[in-house]
């Protein structure tokens, strides 16, 4: 038991003794967090936002059935939320309303545009742009998405073989096009601040990078034969793996406490009450975190493969997790719950906010059962680290 | 009883037999040089004996114990200078000291007594506080030896402490093995330098293909060797053919070349100088000088080995 902590004190006093890994482990984290919680504040604002009116001038050539679909997909509720639309009668007209800013944008529709849509082809329109980029913007990705929906929907009755019954006039059908979502990133983030966001997902990706530097020193230690000279002692080699990672631990906690600490006093980071479940979501994080590193470094041969390997892996989970860009649903956040960072920052995240609590306490299972895999796997292949020759 | 035996060790990795039924006896006090070439199995000898690799058949007794049943009591007993420098280069000399001696059970009043003694006696207590990356390589050699020495080891095993050293720290490192030894340690000691061995050892044995092949004094060992001699012979020319028919004389044992001399381990007989010479001059080659040395370990080595120590 000494020994043990022999070791561990060793491993505390050498990575006190290195200033790059002090600046890394220590530094890093908290100016991360400043500069993407400042830089990506606008993002995560709590207010409402909710775009501005956009005034169209349609010019219509068409006089197919689309004519009344579109007319009706324009006089919809939802679009008339973002959209006014004044009906001109001519391309001229429309081009003067813009020119003396009555209208925002303009939009020409073809003769042909039934034809194609009926026919299950691409249909086109032309959309004249006002002096407003985002307004432009917004009435493009309305209209391509009002286009898309019907093309589809218009082919796949073709190919469905109810050809001359395609899209009905019904209003039922127009408003049934979803051309129009209002969303905001605060829907996935509990009104939280950029700050909040940010604090907890590098806390969880640096507590990762902490293990990776177990996993190296361990190595290390038998690169420079200094774990011989160790086991050359009346020690078990158990006892050495276990001052080195219980060491790592102790620095991870550290190394934790110190971005809860600093960020909550200085850069005002409301980490929440419920503490306790910040506190066990970081201390199985760190134990997941260095059981992964003890399975590499029993599996790999050298530190310089761990630290490629672990540091990619690192980044990637932290990457699909949305530790660094938030999703909005879609696929990678379905493929992030294969992340060890899926479910550290889902629990700190619902702990800190003070909201979803039953499921961040589930999160948190979830987590304490990767936990105990890994450490498993770690009893495992651990003991080849053990072994002086490689 | 020995303080060191090997009883019929055999060490195998996978099927390859580095360690092939090893018997030796190294009584207390003694320096025991331990001779062979690279894969010889000096190593896996030396790591055997500290518990740091077990052995597949045999025993090993150190100090009448097994070493497979009390390896935790029998590694308090040792001192291991290992081969590479196995320090810290993040902790200052007396700090690396101080954590390999916390290791050996050493705390408190006693534990800073003997890194300080430790330190004095490798000449760097005036360096205590320096980290190794301040020192020479030298320094760091000896920084090495006393990580292993600070406990009083009763047997201390030294794997080729002098390597890539200047000569201040060769000698202050052959003195250091000296004091140890008149202290009361028993010293296993492996080197590529052969003065070295015949300047500290009491006996000396030489391992080759994992087996012990001689054992004994250095006297011992040449008497083993019987007359055989050395003989340098520097000559105008050289040719591969004149080396094939020296090579196959009974009574020349090997023939090395360095530049216009050849390097001959003969067994001296009435005839086999005239036999050199016949050789040379039917090769048309002229003899333009002559030496002969008296045998020695390097001599022994060559013979019992066919290579040189360094190969």
């Amino acid at each position: 038991m000494r020994n043990i902590l022999h070791v561990m004190k060793l491993e505390l006093l050498q990575i006190s003794r290195m200033r790059s890994v002090l600046l890394i482990l220590f530094v890093l984290p908290l100016l991360l967090i400043f500069v993407l919680g400042s830089a990506l504040s606008s993002q995560f604002s709590a207010n409402e936002y909710t775009p501005e009116q956009v005034k169209l001038a349609v010019y219509n050539q068409d006089t197919g059935m689309m004519k009344s679909i579109l007319q009706q997909f324009f006089q919809s509720t939802k679009t008339q939320e973002i959209l006014s639309v004044t009906n001109v009668d001519s391309e001229m007209e429309l081009k003067n309303r813009i020119q003396a800013r009555e209208v925002d944008g303009g939009l020409i529709i073809p003769a042909t545009f039934s034809t194609e849509i009926m026919g299950g082809h691409t249909a086109d329109w032309t959309y004249v742009a006002g002096p407003t980029t985002s307004k432009n913007d917004m009435v493009r990705m309305m209209l391509q998405a009002f286009t898309d929906q019907t093309t589809q929907t218009q082919a796949a009755a073709i190919v469905l073989g109810v050809n001359g019954t395609p899209i009905n006039s019904s209003s039922q059908k127009a408003e049934s096009i979803n051309a129009v979502k209002i969303g905001k990133l605060q829907d996935n983030l509990y009104e939280a601040s950029s700050f909040q966001y940010y604090s907890c997902t590098m806390l969880i990706m640096f507590l990762l990078f902490g293990g990776m530097s177990s996993a190296i020193s361990l190595l290390r230690e038998r690169e420079n034969k200094t774990l011989q000279r160790m086991i050359a002692a009346p020690v078990a080699v158990s006892h050495v793996i276990l001052g080195k990672l219980l060491g790592a631990t102790i620095q991870s906690i550290i190394q934790g406490a110190l971005i809860i600490g600093f960020t909550g006093l200085v850069y005002g980071v409301d980490w929440g009450e419920n503490l306790l479940g910040v506190g066990l979501t970081v201390f199985f994080t760190v134990i997941a975190s260095i059981s992964l590193a003890a399975v590499l470094a029993g599996i790999l041969k050298s530190s310089k493969a761990v630290e490629s390997i672990y540091s990619t892996i690192v980044f990637i989970m932290t990457f699909l997790s949305g530790g660094m860009i938030v999703f909005v649903g879609g696929e990678l956040e379905s493929v992030g719950k294969f992340t060890l960072n899926y479910w550290a920052n889902g629990s700190v995240f619902r702990f800190m906010m003070g909201v979803d609590v039953n499921t961040a306490w589930h999160l948190l299972f979830v987590l304490m059962g990767i936990a105990g895999v890994l450490l498993l796997l770690a009893i495992r292949f651990a003991r080849r680290v053990g072994s002086i020759y490689e | 009883m020995s303080f060191v035996e090997l009883k019929q060790v055999l060490k195998r990795y996978d099927t390859k037999v580095t360690v092939n039924h090893l018997s030796l006896k190294i009584e207390k006090g003694e320096v025991f040089g331990l001779l062979g070439p690279n894969g010889a199995g000096k190593s896996t000898t030396i790591h055997m004996l500290t518990g740091l690799l077990p052995y597949d058949q045999g025993e090993i007794l150190i100090d009448g114990r097994s070493v497979h049943k009390h390896t935790i009591d029998i590694k308090k007993k040792i001192g291991l200078v290992p081969q590479d420098l196995a320090i810290y280069e993040t902790l200052t000399a007396r700090e690396n000291v101080t954590f390999f001696g916390r290791l050996y059970g050493l705390s408190g009043k006693l534990l800073r007594e003997r890194v300080d003694e430790a330190l004095d006696f490798v000449g760097l207590k005036d360096r205590a506080g320096d980290k190794p990356g301040a020192y020479s390589g030298g320094m760091k050699r000896r920084l090495n030896i006393a990580c292993a020495i600070m406990h009083h080891p009763e047997l201390i095993i030294m794997d080729e402490p002098t390597v890539g050293i200047d000569p201040q720290s060769r000698n202050h490192i052959m003195e250091s093995i000296r004091k140890l030894n008149a202290m009361g340690s028993t010293i296993i000691y492996t080197s590529h330098y052969m003065e070295e061995v015949e300047a500290i050892s009491t006996r000396v044995g030489i391992m080759d293909h994992g087996q012990l092949i001689a054992c004994g004094t250095k006297e011992e060992l040449l008497e083993q060797l019987g007359r055989d001699e050395k003989m340098f012979i520097t000559v105008d020319t050289l040719r591969d053919s004149v080396l094939v028919e020296l090579r196959r004389h009974p009574h020349i044992l090997s023939v090395e070349v360095l530049g216009n001399e050849l390097e001959m381990l003969l067994k001296p007989t009435d005839t086999v100088f005239q036999d050199i010479l016949f050789i040379l001059s039917s090769h048309q080659i002229k003899p333009i000088s002559f030496k002969r040395e008296e045998p020695n370990l390097e001599t022994l080595f060559l013979s019992l080995t066919g290579r040189t120590l360094r190969d």
